[in-house]
């Protein structure tokens, strides 16, 4: 998998991939919520990561989860780091732990 | 997609749609499956919900706050609500085979009682509770299939439950395996719809 610029590209890049996994209509019915709702652009998410898990939890329920850590695996993928669940880990978690990995860059 | 959509989306279900459902607590799940049966009963149609997460008593006492008439519906004949012993794990064991046969059955004798249609709703609480998750996957395929019973069927997963099933895999697997998928969460939810 290419290498993002950023964290913050390839966390926006595999936020969009693993909310692919619901469909294509659900990730963009998300998308538009909390664009309406939570004032939250597709780009701005990984700057408002903590905004998007409460919206997504909001929706989803429990399945929030599983969502995350798509998400997570996928960003992971992406940086090269090793992935390894966090049973009580929000994606918020997931992301400060990649930064640091990453050497905050 | 807020719940007002998806109660209008369950309300316009017709013959031979086949939804999975998740929900997060137990008042969203009787509001979305009280207003698609309510919908069906409304027009003419008969209903019946297959309960073991909550007992069928738990269910009719439910529904009747919810503003149905379950007795005159269930005297009748136009309501059945049904325990899942009887219906989906007969004596601790369950067939595919004979539960589509149990539903082939109910449409018909709601057909031959003029009823216009059949709505149905099962609980999946019970495969899980007996560990019985993988017969549960073939049993949702096998009527996924066989929704040439020109039925409407709500299967109804516990968001919570499945998403700690195979590390979620199982709640990923059925939203793939699914055209229609309604999740409801705490404070909305979304539809995967085609």
């Amino acid at each position: 998998m290419a290498q993002s610029t950023t964290i913050e590209d390839a966390m926006f890049q595999a936020t969009d991939h693993g909310l692919l996994a619901l469909g294509e209509i659900v990730r963009e019915t998300i998308y538009h919520r909390l664009e309406s709702t939570c004032q939250v652009k597709r780009e701005e998410i990984p700057e408002k990561l903590d905004t998007f898990h409460k919206a997504l939890q909001g929706m989803l329920g429990a399945g929030a989860k599983v969502i995350e850590k798509q998400i997570a695996k996928n960003l992971y993928s992406r940086l090269d780091l090793d992935f390894t669940e966090h049973s009580n880990w929000t994606i918020v978690e997931y992301f400060d732990h990649a930064k640091k990995a990453k050497g905050g860059r | 997609m807020e719940k007002d959509e998806i109660l209008q989306f369950v309300k316009q279900m017709k013959p031979r749609d086949h939804v999975i459902m998740f929900h997060s607590n137990r008042e969203d799940k009787h509001q979305v499956l009280f207003t698609y049966l309510k919908a069906g009963l409304d027009q003419g149609e008969a209903a019946a919900y297959v309960a073991s997460e909550e007992t069928p008593d738990e269910i009719r006492q439910a529904m009747r706050r919810f503003g149905i008439d379950v007795d005159g519906l269930e005297r009748r004949g136009a309501l059945r609500v049904i325990d899942y012993r009887d219906w989906y794990i007969v004596e601790g064991k369950f067939s595919a085979t004979e539960t589509i046969d149990r539903w082939k059955k109910l449409y018909e004798d709601a057909v031959a009682k003029r009823f216009k249609g059949l709505r149905i709703t099962g609980e999946t609480a019970c495969f899980f509770d007996k560990r019985m998750v993988k017969e549960l996957v073939e049993y949702d395929k096998a009527l996924h299939r066989v929704l040439e019973i020109p039925m409407a069927a709500i299967c109804v997963y516990d968001s919570g439950v499945v998403a700690n099933e195979r590390g979620g895999e199982l709640y990923l697997d059925l939203i793939k395996a699914h055209s229609t998928v309604i999740i409801v969460g705490p404070e909305g939810g979304v539809v995967k719809s085609h």
